[in-house]
């Protein structure tokens, strides 16, 4: 199971993979103006893009180890 | 339906029911079964980030620059994962040290500087002061606007009077009124204000159900749902740019900017050190806060889109004012109660911030500001009064009120567009560069265990007025002076002698209010010294949970 220092580890990649996801290079490939499911892909890429990285970080803190 | 008086009396009753829970807090603390002791609370506490800049003013921005309005929100998301490190770490810190503010934090990771401490109270009150002004403003503007309902009518934009005509003054003054009620009924040493945080847990919620019930109108019942809005949107040629990013660089730029001047923001504005760290209750609850925390803002920010795209295909462009979208909206669909909830929600948001920031404010000028320049200042003899309690409390209050009449006249010489916080964030980090320069390091890292414990039982004893033998005060000079030669540019030893020296003073105070007989007497042998280390009940504490990090 997951040991408590590695919690700690797994939350700052979360965190470098959030600033990745969501910053310059990759946020420009969904900037156009198609739609996905009636929801501008930009919004609907950075709104689930966010839901999911709060959910890693939820996952990550929840398990817990044999402690 | 929805005169002046309902409205009014809706208000008051509405901060009526907040002093209720306030009061019901405090008195549960006092009983010793507090009702925010767990970690939902916290969290709710926390989201006192979201002000009326939140409940109104992301709306205007997602209508001039689409996406834009978002990277307030996905910074502290980003920091929040670091605060598994860094905000443990900082509460642990304040906890052992008595920290209440963050000018106590900043002063006491410099060696307890009293000058940092009072610079950082004065950047923090000139940088908070337009965000303040904001807040007054959006109270002023919503009454105002939900007064003409069922017309939609923009405030007039020309001056009133300065004070006594001036509604707005009268909103400053009764909420430096609430302020002065909620935060200095009574000295607390912790600084921690229980009724406060139930309060302000109460108002998170109304303030989320007042915009997602707003949310759920605009999307569902004026419009046929996201797609629906969204595609209509598309339509206009002006609004499908929101629907993008802007193609030059310079928004991107703008986007991580945001983010990270975010990031600071979560950590360093006064009043999320006031909820986060002074009035956090247990350590374990940040587990929850920093998932939960991101989800409060996820949640506070679904609609603020199909609510801004809502209201520029509703309204004609140019007639009304993005910012007011949320409480317009309901009035131009004739829905009384909606727009009252919203008018609510929005009040919530702004008073919120407005108290929980001047009572950190408050605290900051009062315990590092002017306290010691008044204890500087010999001729009051304040270090001999037995009770400094009216004199903290009066301070304090005289700071709430000078901060509100201060925002107020911010508001009224029309402070400009509102960067406030980004200003203090720049003053805070380029301080912060500045004194690390100046001052490397702090603590006692480098510092030999044996010699700084050494160090720190020489200044216990002299406060109790115990002489010490020769060996101990040599083998610390000794260990000074290596230090010293070991880094010949470093400021380490300095720092940890002037850090020795405050010690020095605060125990001697100690030492004089303990009962006689248990004074060391001059020239007794103190049981476990010279010997290094000594005993650990001799040691401070605070050395020895130092080493420790």
């Amino acid at each position: 199971m997951i040991r408590p220092s590695l919690k700690g580890q797994r939350l700052a990649a979360l965190f470098l993979l959030g600033l990745l996801l969501l910053n310059y290079p990759l946020l420009n490939l969904f900037a156009s103006a198609s739609q996905l499911l009636g929801i501008p892909v930009l919004y609907a890429y950075v709104f689930a893009v966010w839901a999911l990285l709060i959910g890693a970080m939820a996952l990550v803190v929840e398990i817990r180890g044999d402690d | 339906m929805l005169t002046a008086p309902i409205i009014v009396v809706a208000s008051f009753a509405y901060v009526g029911l907040l002093f209720a829970i306030a009061y019901y807090g405090d008195k549960r603390a006092d009983e010793g079964r507090s009702i925010i002791a767990n970690p939902y609370i916290y969290v709710l506490s926390l989201a006192v980030y979201c002000t009326s800049w939140t409940f109104y003013g992301s709306v205007g921005r997602a209508a001039t620059s689409g996406i834009g309005f978002l990277p307030i929100y996905l910074g502290p998301t980003l920091m929040a994962a670091l605060w598994w490190y860094v905000m443990l770490k900082i509460i642990r810190i304040s906890k052992q040290n008595r920290i209440t503010s963050i000018a106590d934090f900043i002063a006491s990771r410099y060696g307890k500087s009293q000058t940092l401490g009072g610079l950082v109270t004065i950047i923090a009150v000139v940088g908070i002061i337009p965000y303040i002004a904001l807040q007054l403003k959006a109270i002023s503007n919503t009454f105002s606007i939900v007064l003409r309902y069922p017309e939609v009518v923009m405030p007039d934009q020309q001056s009133a009077p300065l004070f006594l005509g001036d509604n707005t003054f009268y909103i400053a003054m009764l909420l430096a009124a609430f302020t002065i009620l909620f935060g200095t009924r009574h000295l607390d040493a912790t600084e921690r204000h229980e009724g406060l945080v139930a309060a302000i847990a109460f108002e998170s919620v109304v303030k989320l159900l007042a915009f997602i019930a707003v949310g759920l109108f605009v999307t569902f019942a004026m419009y046929d749902g996201f797609d629906d809005i969204f595609s209509r949107a598309g339509q206009v040629a002006e609004m499908s740019a929101l629907l993008t990013v802007g193609g030059d660089s310079g928004n991107y730029t703008a986007w991580a900017s945001l983010t990270f001047l975010s990031m600071a923001a979560i950590m360093f504005l006064p009043r999320q050190f006031q909820v986060a760290v002074v009035e956090n209750v247990d350590e374990r609850h940040l587990n929850k806060a920093l998932w939960l925390f991101p989800l409060y803002l996820l949640a506070i920010n679904i609609f603020v889109l199909p609510i801004a795209f809502g209201g520029l295909l509703h309204f004609a462009s140019g007639t009304v004012d993005a910012d007011t979208f949320v409480l317009t909206l309901p009035i131009a669909e004739q829905r009384p109660w909606l727009a009252l909830f919203a008018f609510i929600g929005g009040l919530s948001a702004a008073t919120g911030m407005v108290i929980v920031e001047t009572i950190a404010l408050s605290t900051m000028v009062c315990n590092d500001l002017v306290m010691p320049l008044l204890l500087r200042m010999k001729a009051l003899r304040l270090t001999e009064r037995r009770d400094l309690s009216g004199l903290l409390l009066g301070i304090r209050r005289g700071a709430i009120v000078l901060i509100l009449v201060l925002g107020y006249l911010y508001f009224y010489l029309g402070g400009g567009p509102v960067r406030a916080r980004h200003h203090r964030r720049h003053l805070l980090e380029g301080r912060h560069a500045q004194r690390r320069g100046l001052r490397p390091g702090s603590g006692f890292p480098d510092m030999d265990l044996h010699a700084a414990i050494a160090l720190l039982c020489q200044v216990r004893l002299a406060a109790d007025h115990v002489s010490l033998p020769r060996p101990v005060r040599h083998r610390v000079a000794q260990a000074a002076a290596t230090l010293r030669a070991r880094r010949p540019g470093r400021h380490h030893a300095l720092s940890v002698l002037e850090h020795a020296g405050q010690y020095r003073l605060l125990y001697r105070r100690l030492a004089d209010q303990a009962p006689k007989r248990r004074r060391a007497r001059p020239g007794h042998r103190v049981r476990g010294c010279p010997q290094a280390p000594c005993g650990g009940a001799r040691i401070p504490l605070l050395a020895r949970q130092r080493f420790r990090e």
